[in-house]
């Protein structure tokens, strides 16, 4: 299920990819390969265990290699076999310097859009070899032996599972993803590894190869996806598939949940909402439920516009469009900020006016009891009023949770747009909930802890108080400032 | 970033490369598909610059760290650029281009007066990339500011070689000999002998070249040279010599690998050929090697093998037209032979067009041949062959012509002069002018 699940995933958005570019590839050409067009890449991942070693070995093919392969392209199984066994018998592996029998376990191999309308082909092979219980210290070796000299980028990387290297003379992470993205740095040669040299001892925390449960990306440009791909988001996608109303009431109260945990995630401006709820002192379940209505609207539409605009085929690039709304979120953010230090400012400067002017009747400069603070800062600081708190759900849900996005995707790629629509509101729904809950549920910690503090207009209480408005307001800029600076970088 | 984001982003990138791509015009790589084979001879390495190194690798790594420490030195830069272009030009590996061409431009950012080092480089870089109107321009820039510099004296031969300026190729190769005489000139000296024929002076400047020369794979690329130049002497067994030395200096060297592959042609030995140049087209699919292949599977009755490495031709053509650059002069002498006629003229002229060499003279003659226009054929394969350029194909094609023109004599004479001038001549194109030959004396 989950496999088959994930697999759903990937054609889809695969389809979803392929189709924009098939509508757009008689204008141009597609990528060209970074390494020439007639490079063979090879990756090797070498995972050893403590009577085991797995190996994924990805070859990645230009065009002309490609167009070398003829009308073998045609039948991709068995051109995966056959380029795998040829992987099997050109790696060599010995622990303790005995050679180890390696065995294909699997094969794939996917074609995906080169330059000119020409193919590429990635081949994956999976291989396993099993030796004597590990010693200490044991030597384990793999070299490479692929006939000719071939041009291209060749790569090794180790990792234990339940063992340590003590020494290894590969890195444990690909710096080509995997030939997903070749570096260009100017310094750097195309890597041509082909041996690797380590020194392993038994025990050590449970590890496994780079690639594991992730899909084969073409090197069109797919990155590595699903690797870790959260298994609501997934299970809903895979629900999506089936029908009937009992799944619908299923696949929604998912989504909620979906879109709940989503917002849990760090990064959706819940410390902003709890420190504008409680400095504002505006913790109404009124304004809470307003700010989570507009988060549900913001993200809902913003998700159904990319939507829309990405499965018309469009020729827009979805990577700027993302850091844009986050820009404009980190904008808005900003903006509320800089509303809360000039609120502050205010406070502070009717809390010394007032100071200033008790002090000549008052010797001991007591006076002010809690409520009469409040009072005061309640005529005026100006809370937050309706246009900060819709600005406030803009910015938590105006950049499109990309779960969203793709269940709204995987829906109109099954021919059930209402049902990826309703989703994403559920979602969106989901979302809501949690931040208001979060930021109410915030909003009243603060408040109580402003309750807690002494309301001395002077010395250390007043430092402390000032501490928390200005703190909070000036965290809440960095927020904002952290957004757009992320964004930026992003583009 | 988590789990859904990944996996969106797989089906958004999936999306947004196409879209991107689709947006800006497609970017396009400098790489091998602007290039009709390997890269010109010998790139032109300073040797002052690269010191005493006889190992390119060597000085690559060297170099590389030194610009970690000291990203400012421009001339180091500049050096790195031209190892780049010439560990492209041994290896074949075009990736190194686009490197090579960012740390000359770094190497110009440093030092943006005064450095003639990286135009020379910059002047090499295009010439690999068969870019010899750029490649002059560059090293003549450069020799403004240093007369001596060898590297662009070495290609700004190259340059006007290639574009078909002979007499002024000639006079800067002179000029080139008076200021730094050297490895590089001599092998130059040795081309512009080859080219007109006078193929005993080649060989010798060729073996004094290989003498100075201490860089293995610099060795073995004059080694393979002149191992052709043997064999189209008609002395195999000199040859063969010369190529075991070549690979003993350099085992990867694909040059002195295709020279074999002649050779064993010339002895009659078509089954090592075909091996020989199985094992190159699967280290390196220049389409000068698959039309070889490809060649010789359709001269031993192999219809089916022939058409496969064909259809790798066709997709270096349709590469090639989808970068916007030339197809090069194999591909349309492949298109002329085994593919579209009309696919070959626009090639041809494509390449005539941006260099008018001899060789681009022969393939735009081939092709108007081919649509069936002897007439302004014969006037292109003149100017082929008016160097008296001892390459078969040269005389062959001149012969055809002018046999589809009804001149017998002329069309037999030149044909035989093609025939006999490489033993190692590809055996399919053997075989074709061959049949032209006796239909025109009988």
């Amino acid at each position: 299920m989950m496999r088959a699940s994930r697999k759903a995933l990937l054609r889809t958005a695969l389809v979803l990819g392929a189709a924009a570019v098939a509508v757009l590839a008689p204008a141009s050409a597609a990528s060209a390969h970074p390494l020439g067009n007639f490079t063979v890449n090879h990756y090797t991942g070498l995972l050893v265990g403590t009577d085991q070693a797995d190996i994924e070995h990805v070859v990645d093919l230009a065009e002309i290699p490609t167009a070398q392969l003829g009308n073998r392209i045609d039948d991709l199984d068995r051109l995966a076999d056959d380029q795998c066994t040829n992987v099997t018998d050109s790696l060599q592996l010995a622990v303790g310097g005995d050679p180890v029998e390696l065995q294909l376990a699997a094969a794939s191999a996917v074609a995906s859009q080169g330059q000119a309308g020409l193919d590429v082909t990635r081949v994956t092979c999976q291989l396993r070899g099993e030796y004597e219980p590990l010693g200490d210290r044991t030597t384990v070796t793999l070299a490479e032996d692929f006939t000719g000299g071939q041009i291209g980028w060749r790569e090794i990387t180790a990792r234990g599972d339940s063992t340590t290297l003590d020494a290894s003379d590969v890195p444990t992470d690909s710096i080509s993803d995997r030939l997903a993205t070749y570096p260009t740095d100017l310094l750097d040669s195309p890597l041509d590894v082909r041996s690797a040299s380590l020194t392993v001892s038994p025990g050590g925390p449970a590890g496994e190869l780079e690639g594991a449960g992730a899909p084969d990306a073409s090197s069109a440009g797919t990155p590595d996806g699903l690797g870790a791909a959260d298994w609501m988001t997934e299970k809903v996608a895979a629900l999506l598939d089936n029908g009937g109303a009992w799944w619908l009431v299923l696949i929604l109260a998912l989504a909620i949940v979906a879109g709940a945990a989503h917002a849990l995630l760090p990064g959706h401006g819940k410390t902003l909402m709890a420190f504008y709820l409680a400095d504002g002192q505006a913790r109404s379940v009124r304004a809470a439920l307003r700010v989570g209505l507009t988060v549900t609207a913001a993200h809902t539409t913003s998700v159904f516009v990319l939507g829309i605009v990405l499965a018309a085929g469009a020729t827009i690039a979805p990577a700027p469009v993302f850091a844009t709304l986050t820009a404009i979120s980190g904008v808005i953010v900003c903006w509320l900020g800089v509303g809360l230090i000039r609120r502050a400012r205010r406070v502070q400067a009717h809390d010394s006016a007032h100071v200033h002017a008790h002090s000549h009747g008052h010797d001991d400069g007591h006076g002010h009891d809690h409520s009469h603070g409040h009072d005061h800062s309640h005529k005026h600081s100006h809370g937050p009023g309706r246009g900060s708190l819709a600005a406030l759900g803009i910015a938590g849900g105006v950049v499109p949770s990309p779960s969203a996005l793709i269940l709204l995707l995987v829906g109109v790629a099954l021919g059930k747009t209402w049902l990826g629509a309703l989703v994403v509101l559920a979602f969106g729904v989901g979302m809501a909930a949690t931040l208001t809950g979060v930021g109410l549920a915030a909003a009243d910690v603060v408040a109580r802890v402003q309750g807690w503090m002494p309301t001395r207009r002077t010395g250390w209480a007043r430092l402390a108080r000032l501490t928390v408005s200005y703190g909070g307001a000036a965290g809440v800029c960095a927020v904002g400032v952290g957004l757009v600076l992320r964004s930026a970088f992003t583009i | 970033m988590n789990g859904p984001v990944r996996v969106a982003v797989a089906a958004v990138v999936a999306t947004a490369v196409g879209l991107t791509l689709a947006v800006s015009g497609g970017f396009a790589w400098d790489d091998t598909s602007s290039q009709s084979g390997p890269p010109v001879p010998a790139g032109g390495i300073d040797p002052a610059a690269l010191a005493t190194a006889n190992d390119v690798d060597a000085t690559v790594a060297a170099l590389q760290a030194r610009l970690r420490d000291q990203p400012s030195d421009a001339r180091s830069w500049a050096t790195l650029g031209l190892a780049y272009v010439e560990q492209a030009r041994v290896s074949g590996d075009p990736s190194l281009y686009p490197r090579a061409a960012g740390v000359l431009d770094r190497s110009l950012t440093e030092q943006p007066d005064d450095n003639a080092l990286a135009l020379a480089g910059q002047a090499a870089l295009a010439s690999a990339r068969h870019r010899f109107g750029a490649a002059l321009r560059r090293s003549e820039q450069a020799l403004a500011i240093n007369p001596y510099e060898l590297g662009a004296l070495a290609v700004r031969v190259d340059a006007l070689t290639e574009l078909g300026r002979y007499r002024t190729a000639r006079t800067a190769l002179a000029q080139a000999d008076r200021r730094r005489p050297s490895v590089q000139i001599f092998a130059r000296y040795s081309y512009a002998y080859e080219l007109r024929g006078r193929t005993g002076e080649a060989a010798r400047l060729l073996e004094r070249a290989v003498t100075g020369s201490s860089a293995p794979a610099d060795r073995a690329y004059l080694l393979s040279l002149l191992a052709d130049l043997h064999r189209k002497a008609g002395q195999l067994a000199a040859s063969g010599r010369a190529l075991t030395q070549a690979l003993e200096a350099d085992p990867e060297s694909l040059a002195a690998s295709a020279s074999r592959a002649r050779l064993a042609v010339a002895r009659g030995d078509l089954g090592e050929a075909a091996r020989r140049w199985r094992e190159l087209v699967e280290r390196a699919p220049l389409p000068e090697y698959v039309l070889a292949l490809g060649e010789l599977y359709a001269a031993t009755d192999r219809p089916a093998q022939a058409r496969r490495q064909f259809d790798v031709l066709e997709a270096t053509a349709q590469l090639a037209r989808g970068n916007g650059v030339d197809t090069g002069l194999e591909t349309a002498r492949y298109q002329a032979d085994h593919g579209e006629p009309a696919a070959a003229l626009e090639s041809a002229r494509t390449a005539w067009r941006k260099a008018p060499s001899i060789w681009a003279a022969d393939a735009l003659a081939w092709a108007l041949h081919r649509k069936g226009r002897d007439e302004p054929a014969l006037r292109r394969a003149r100017e082929a062959t008016r160097l008296g350029t001892p390459d078969p194909l040269l005389w062959t094609h001149r012969g055809a012509i002018e046999a589809s023109l009804g001149r017998d004599v002329p069309a037999a004479t030149h044909l035989r002069r093609g025939l006999t001038a490489d033993p190692g001549l590809s055996p399919w194109q053997r075989d074709a002018a061959e049949k032209v030959l006796v239909e025109v004396v009988r």
